[in-house]
């Protein structure tokens, strides 16, 4: 088989079809992201966005929602009716948990936020 | 001379074939659309009270997903109180992923983020949702409050990463890890790999030897170390049927921009 023939199986076999479908890519740090969801601000009313510092699990101990690092000896109590009687919890729905109008988003990366600020000065 | 040509061509198209895994994807959808899809995911968990849900997107087009594989990208939202930079306090969803560190295709990173991050590169808009049963979102939820999904964690990454040994781990398996960290109530990565070994089927790679080779040769982040003949690995559909088979999963479907929901 001639060299470019060769070559031309290749291409043809390994590239007729996506074989590795992972995509663990991460975009909380995306310096375009931030800027594009600050400019989506105004465009819905429920588009204003706000970075996160910190996120802590609700954890529900004996029908009462309490913070994560608290009581977490005592997560083998039964959570199943807990959504109604969450502190989180007002809606007609008993099970329906509240969840905020806004957009939340994780924190650029360190160099992005330094290179931010340089640019500001 | 041609060789060489051939050769360099060779190099540079086979990359191409797997292109996502890399780079920082693009938005492929206006932000206000991806902003929706984000909360309408939000909403759609919060409305069934699930506070742990196992979430997928989908980060290439439909079309070109390999055989048996839907979403490309699987990992653990938690009901949270989400203090935000100015200190207020607000209820929502936090996600908790392994990714690739980026830079080193081949190693991973533990990173939370937001259902509007973890949308943000989607090629379609498009959620895979497991919702586990009562007890279950309530062991992985006490499994990540006490810090112990940092454990299970192995940095050492393959985009095809066998889940029935600890060689090499993907998002998919570590999201499988953490799930029977949390029924086995067990940290010890031998059990769960060898009750994985007993009791989850995971999804067959279907692809030539010579695609593999070449992936392996060309890409830090695809191996072959760490499977024995055939390549098999986790993906989220094999997560939610293996839940669903052992009647720990409340809900396993998938929900579209419009609002369409099909059960799985």
């Amino acid at each position: 088989m001639k060299p470019y023939t060769k070559a031309l199986f290749i291409l043809l076999s390994v590239g007729s079809t996506s074989v590795f479908a992972q995509d663990s890519v991460n975009h909380s740090g995306q310096a375009s992201k931030h800027s594009a969801l600050a400019a989506s601000e105004g465009l819905a009313s429920t588009a204003t966005v706000a970075s996160a510092a910190v996120a802590v699990p609700v954890i529900v101990v004996a029908g009462t929602s309490v913070v994560a690092g608290s009581v977490i000896s005592e997560v083998g109590t039964s959570m199943a009716d807990s959504a109604q009687a969450s502190h989180a919890s007002s809606h007609s729905h008993q099970h329906t948990l509240v969840i905020t109008e806004r957009t939340i988003t994780a924190d650029p990366a360190p160099n992005q936020v330094v290179k931010q600020q340089q640019d500001e000065k | 001379m041609k060789l060489r040509l051939i050769i360099i061509f060779v190099i540079l198209a086979v990359p191409n074939a797997w292109a996502g895994s890399q780079s920082q994807a693009e938005p492929q959808h206006e932000p206000a659309e991806i902003i929706k899809f984000a909360k309408d995911v939000e909403k759609y968990a919060a409305s069934k009270g699930a506070r742990a849900f196992i979430i997928a997107r989908m980060g290439r087009p439909e079309k070109d997903l390999p055989d048996g594989i839907m979403f490309t990208h699987t990992a653990i939202a938690v009901y949270s109180n989400i203090t935000l930079n100015s200190g207020e306090v607000l209820q929502g969803y936090a996600i908790h992923n392994l990714y690739q560190t980026a830079g080193s295709p081949d190693k991973s990173e533990l990173v939370v983020d937001y259902p509007v991050d973890f949308f943000w590169g989607a090629h379609e808009l498009k959620a895979g949702i497991v919702i586990p049963d009562t007890q279950l979102q309530q062991k992985l939820i006490a499994l990540i409050a006490a810090g112990n999904d940092q454990a299970l964690h192995n940095p050492k990454y393959s985009v095809i990463a066998n889940p029935f040994n600890s060689q090499f781990q993907n998002c998919t398996e570590y999201t499988l890890d953490l799930i029977n960290a949390a029924i086995y109530d067990t940290l010890d990565i031998a059990r769960l790999k060898a009750n994985a070994a007993a009791h989850f089927s995971p999804q067959r790679v279907n692809t030539s030897r010579v695609k593999l080779m070449f992936g392996s040769m060309l890409m830090d982040d695809v191996t072959t170390k760490d499977h024995k003949g055939k390549v098999y690995t986790t993906t989220f559909t094999t997560i939610g049927k293996y839940l669903q088979k052992n009647q720990l999963a409340d809900e396993f479907l998938t929900l579209n921009s419009k609002g369409e929901i099909q059960s799985l």
